[in-house]
């Protein structure tokens, strides 16, 4: 809107207040300017804010990756030969010999017993 | 002369022209100002609460929901404006009372007001000089601007109560205020 018609609606709502007799006693002649030069600053400074946490935000992640680049992967001491991979031998128990050993004794044992007594009824079974 | 709707305004400003926010301003000022001064009593603190107001508009027009007149919408938040005004006014004031009553305060210089007359407008002689120009104004013409800007009726309820036809209300308005504008001008200028 151009400053003659921004004029034009400031005088025609000087005459409206006046009419309806809701007017202050003065007026800063820039009032609206100073209101909109407010506008504009606040409107400046978000801007400005957007753009430094933006900023900020980049530096902050670049900083970062740099520091995962150089702390996490460099210090890192890999052999300079290659990994050879290592047998682990783990001192292991054959359980069923063990058990079979187990129970062929038992078995042996029962069966003397068996036949000192001829007449056990479990034996002949 | 006819001035665009404050809905389409509004609708600007949320498309990012923010140049047209002061055609709402110039519309509200003096209202807007007259209201504030209600709380704060004092014209200097009133222009700053007024200040804040539109301010607090234009950062919260996107919550404004086009449902009441923006005039209305705008006066819930002068009159918040002006209270939170107060407040923090009186907590200043509390505030260098302890200091000063302590020895603490480090004696600011305080701005003082350096608006000079020239810097202001006389609102109470520019309505006088308005009021002259309304009465000195053709019957037919007072009439509709008294019943359009004195009593806010739409150009069809003048009609209705009037029986002139729409167009010549409209003509008729135009020339009202373009003959009390002219005048006005012509004081502004000279001020």
């Amino acid at each position: 809107m151009s400053k003659d018609n921004l004029k034009k609606i400031e005088i025609l709502y000087f005459i409206k207040a006046f009419l309806q007799k809701d007017f202050p006693r003065y007026l800063s002649k820039n009032f609206s300017n100073v209101v909109m030069k407010r506008i504009k600053e606040q409107k400046t400074n978000t801007y400005f804010e957007n753009f430094t946490r933006l900023a900020v935000a980049a530096s902050f992640a670049v900083v970062t990756l740099l520091l995962i680049k150089v702390v996490a992967v460099d210090n890192l001491d890999y052999p300079q030969n290659s990994v050879s991979k290592t047998q682990i031998s783990v001192p292991t128990y054959n359980t069923s010999n063990q058990v079979n050993k187990d129970c062929k004794e038992e078995n042996q044992k029962y069966n003397k017993e068996c036949c000192v007594n001829e007449n056990n009824k479990e034996c002949r079974q | 002369m006819e001035d665009e709707d404050d809905f389409s305004i509004v609708r600007k400003c949320l498309d990012g022209d923010i140049n047209s926010f002061e055609t709402i301003v110039k519309k509200y000022q003096l209202k807007i100002i007259n209201l504030c001064y209600k709380y704060t009593k004092n014209y200097a603190d009133a222009e700053e609460a007024a200040q804040q107001s539109f301010l607090r508009a234009f950062n919260s027009l996107d919550k404004f929901r086009f449902e009441s007149k923006f005039y209305t919408w705008m006066h819930r938040i002068a009159i918040n404006c002006s209270l939170n005004y107060i407040n923090s006014k009186e907590k200043r004031k509390e505030n260098e009372t302890i200091s000063d009553n302590l020895g603490l305060s480090n004696r600011e210089t305080r701005a003082v007001d350096t608006e000079t007359p020239y810097n202001n407008y006389n609102m109470l002689e520019l309505a006088k000089h308005t009021e002259n120009v309304y009465n000195s104004l053709p019957a037919e013409l007072k009439l509709v601007i008294k019943l359009r800007d004195i009593e806010d009726l739409s150009y069809e309820d003048i009609s209705s109560k009037t029986g002139i036809p729409i167009g010549t209300v409209r003509s008729r308005i135009h020339r009202g205020r373009e003959i009390m504008m002219d005048s006005l001008k012509k004081v502004i200028k000279d001020e």
